[in-house]
C-alpha cells in the first residue's frame, strides 16, 4: 500500500478507498482472515524480565509492570508478548508491544469501513519476523537478524531461532555509509544485551525492503560488517509468486503468513484488547450490578426506616390521643391537663383516703347477731354449759361460762374453733370455782377481718 | 487540567460516596435516632396507657362506692335521726322501761363525715329482747350499725341479763 511504505499521512476515508480498491480489483479472497499491521511508529516495543513463570500470570501483571515503558497513558495502553525466553536464573525475557487503544480502534475501524472485518492486528516487525522464519535454513540460527528498510524506515529484528526477541527501528535519513555504522553499533549494542556477548563473526543479515535501498545497503554493509549479508527473497518457496523477486512485500507476505497460520508466536492487539475489554465489560457489569444491587438494598433500607417512622409517629399519636381520651372520660372536671398518670394518679389518691376513712368506720361494726347465733348453735345443750358473760367487737370476742368440767371446757374450745368467721380460739382463764364446784373460763375469740 | 478516564471515575465515585455519607448524616442517622426514641416512648406510653385504664377503673369503682355511701348519708339527718330509730327500736322491742342510760357523742371523720356513737345500756333484759333490738337496728334502712355488744349476766338474778350496745352511724358535717 502507498500509505505504509511511504511517510505522507493518508485520512482513514482514503486510506479505506485504497484498501478496498485494491481488494476489490485484485485475486483477494474476500472472506479471508484479515490481518493489519499497525502503522509505522504506532508500534513500541520493550524487553521485560520476571521469575514469574507461567505466561498468564505474566499477562496479568505485564501492563502495570511495563505501564513506564512506553509513552502512553496507562489507561488507553493495550499490550501484549510474543516471545520469551530463558535467561540467566530462573528469569524469563519477553518481547512486549505496545499500542494505543485509541489508535487500535481508528485502525480496526477504518478497514471496518473498507467493507472488511479485522481478524487481527499485529506489528510490522512480527511479519517480518514471520516471512523470514518461512525460510527455516536461515531462521533456525541461535542468532538471527533481520533488516527492513523502505523509503520511511528500517526495522531491525533479532531473533533466536523461530522466536523474535528484540525489535528496533530506525530512521534511514543519514548517507548510506553512515547509516551502515549506525546499524552495525546497533546491531552490537542490541546483540550485546540480548546475548550480553559480541556479534559473532559472519553472522548472517537477512536483508529486505525496497529494491534500490536494499541493494545499496546490501553493497555498504559488506564493506562495512564482517556479516553475511543475504538478500532475502521469500517468495522462492511460494510456487505461484515464484516470479516475484522484490523483498519490498515481506512484511505484507508475513502478515499473510500470520493469517493464514495463526501464528500464535505474533502479536495480536486485538485479541489482548479484546480480553481486557472483556474483562473490563465484566467487572464493570460485575460493578454495575453489585453497585445497583447495593444501591437498591440501602434504599430499600432507607424507605423502610422512613415506613417505621411514619407507623412510630402514628402510634404514638395514637396512644396519646387514647390517654387523653381516657383520662377525659375519667375526669371530665379537669381542665389543666399536665401528667395525665401523675394527675391521675393524685385524684385516685385523694378518693381512695376518703374510702379508707369511710370504710374503716363502716367495717369497725360487730357482726353482733351472726357470731351470737353461731355460737349458740354450736355450744352443746346437754353439757351444762352456760355462758355467763359474751362481749362482741368487729376484731374479737369474749366469752366467759360455766362449764361442769375440764373435759366440756374443751369441748368448748374446740366447738367454738370451727366456726367459719373465727380465725383462733384461745382459752384465757380456766379455774375451778370451789364454791359451786364448776369450771369456770373465758375464750378470747379472733374474728376473721372482711 | 486533562484527567484521565480512570481519574474522573476516582473523583466520581469518591463524590458519590461523600454525598451518602452527607446523607447518612442528615438524613439517615437522625431518623434512626428519632426511630430508637420513638420506639422507647411508645413502649413507655403504651405502660402509661394501660396504668390510666386500671386507675381510672379504680376511679370510678371508689366514686361509684362512694356517692352511694353519700347518698345514703345524706339520705338520713344527722344523728337525730339515728336516736329516733334507736327510740322506735326500743319500743317495739319493749325495752322502754329497761334502759339504764343511752348516751349519744359525734366525733369528725374527715372534713366531711362525721361519726354518731349511741352508747345504751339495757338492765334485767332476756336475750329474747335483745335480739330483736339488733335486729331491727341492723336491718335499718338508715347507715347504723352496732359497733360492739357486751352481755352479763345480771348480779342479783343471773336468768336476767345487762347488756351495753354502741350503735354508730355517719352522716355529713353540716356547714353554716
Amino acid at each position: 500500500m502507498p500509505s505504509g511504505t511511504s511517510s505522507r499521512p493518508a485520512s482513514a476515508a482514503e486510506l479505506a478507498a485504497e484498501i478496498k480498491t485494491a481488494v476489490t480489483g485484485g485475486e483477494f479472497d474476500t472472506h479471508a482472515p484479515v490481518v493489519i499491521a499497525m502503522p509505522y511508529g504506532r508500534v513500541f516495543f520493550s524487553n521485560f524480565r520476571t521469575d514469574v513463570t507461567s505466561d498468564e500470570s505474566v499477562r496479568h501483571l505485564l501492563k502495570f509492570e511495563v505501564e513506564d515503558d512506553f509513552p502512553i497513558p496507562f489507561d488507553d495502553l493495550v499490550v501484549d508478548f510474543c516471545s520469551s525466553r530463558e535467561v540467566q536464573g530462573q528469569d524469563r525475557e519477553f518481547l512486549v508491544g505496545a499500542v494505543s487503544r485509541s489508535e487500535l480502534h481508528d485502525c480496526v475501524k477504518t478497514v471496518r469501513e473498507a467493507g472488511f472485518k479485522c481478524s487481527m492486528v499485529s506489528a510490522d516487525a512480527c511479519a517480518l519476523h514471520v516471512a523470514t522464519a518461512s525460510d527455516q535454513e536461515r531462521a533456525n540460527d541461535v542468532g538471527s537478524v533481520s533488516l527492513y528498510a523502505d523509503r520511511c524506515r528500517t526495522i531491525l529484528t533479532i531473533g533466536e531461532g523461530n522466536r523474535l526477541m528484540c525489535v528496533r527501528y530506525l530512521n534511514n535519513s543519514d548517507s548510506p555509509e553512515g547509516f551502515a555504522r549506525t546499524l552495525k553499533r546497533e546491531i552490537d549494542l542490541t546483540w550485546r544485551a540480548l546475548f550480553n556477548a559480541a556479534v559473532p563473526a559472519r553472522t548472517k543479515i537477512l536483508l529486505s525492503g525496497a529494491t534500490g535501498i536494499v541493494q545499496d545497503l546490501s553493497e555498504v554493509l559488506s564493506k562495512e560488517m564482517d556479516f553475511d549479508i543475504v538478500q532475502l527473497a521469500p517468495f522462492t518457496r511460494i510456487s505461484r509468486l515464484s516470479q516475484q523477486k522484490d523483498s519490498e512485500l515481506v512484511v505484507a507476505l508475513g502478515l499473510a503468513l500470520i493469517g493464514a497460520n495463526k501464528q500464535s508466536t505474533a502479536l495480536d492487539f486485538l485479541a489482548a484488547d479484546k480480553v481486557k475489554a472483556e474483562q473490563t465489560a465484566k467487572t464493570k457489569r460485575s460493578a454495575l450490578v453489585f453497585g445497583c444491587l447495593l444501591v437498591a438494598t440501602g434504599a430499600l433500607l432507607v424507605a423502610g426506616l422512613f415506613v417505621r417512622l411514619k407507623a412510630l409517629e402514628a402510634e404514638h399519636q395514637r396512644i396519646t390521643q387514647k390517654i387523653r381520651e381516657v383520662f377525659t372520660q375519667t375526669l371530665p372536671e379537669e381542665k389543666r391537663i399536665v401528667n395525665e398518670l401523675a394527675q391521675m394518679t393524685e385524684k385516685v389518691g385523694v378518693l381512695r383516703q376518703q374510702w379508707d376513712t369511710l370504710a374503716a368506720e363502716i367495717h369497725s361494726r360487730a357482726p353482733s347477731l351472726r357470731i351470737l347465733q353461731r355460737i349458740s348453735e354450736r355450744i352443746p345443750q346437754g353439757q351444762n354449759v352456760s355462758v355467763s358473760g359474751i362481749s362482741v367487737t368487729a376484731e374479737s370476742v369474749r366469752l366467759s361460762g360455766v362449764a361442769p368440767s375440764f373435759e366440756a371446757v374443751d369441748n368448748v374450745v374446740e366447738i367454738v374453733g370451727q366456726v367459719p368467721e373465727f380465725d383462733s380460739v384461745e382459752l384465757r382463764n380456766v379455774d375451778m370455782d370451789p364454791t359451786s364446784n364448776k369450771v369456770r373460763f373465758s375464750l378470747l375469740i379472733a374474728v376473721e377481718s372482711r | 487540567m486533562v484527567l484521565t478516564q480512570r481519574e474522573k471515575q476516582v473523583i466520581v465515585g469518591g463524590a458519590a460516596f461523600l454525598v451518602l455519607i452527607i446523607a447518612f448524616q442528615i438524613l439517615v442517622r437522625p431518623t434512626l435516632h428519632r426511630v430508637r426514641v420513638l420506639k422507647r416512648v411508645v413502649t413507655e406510653k403504651q405502660e402509661t396507657l394501660g396504668e390510666l385504664r386500671a386507675k381510672g377503673k379504680e376511679y370510678n369503682a371508689l366514686r361509684s362506692q362512694l356517692e352511694q355511701i353519700h347518698l345514703t348519708i345524706e339520705g338520713q339527718r344527722r344523728g337525730r335521726q339515728m336516736l329516733s330509730l334507736i327510740e322506735r327500736v326500743q319500743k317495739d322491742c319493749g325495752l322502754m322501761q329497761k334502759v339504764v342510760y343511752m348516751t349519744p357523742t359525734t366525733t369528725a371523720i374527715s372534713d366531711m363525715y362525721e361519726k354518731t356513737n349511741v352508747e345504751v345500756k339495757f338492765g334485767a333484759v332476756t336475750l329474747d329482747q335483745i335480739i330483736p333490738f339488733l335486729l331491727k337496728i341492723e336491718s335499718s334502712q338508715l347507715l347504723v350499725g352496732v359497733r360492739s355488744l357486751e352481755i352479763k349476766c345480771g348480779v342479783q338474778n343471773p336468768a336476767l341479763l345487762d347488756a351495753v350496745i354502741q350503735v354508730v352511724s355517719l352522716s355529713t358535717i353540716e356547714k353554716n
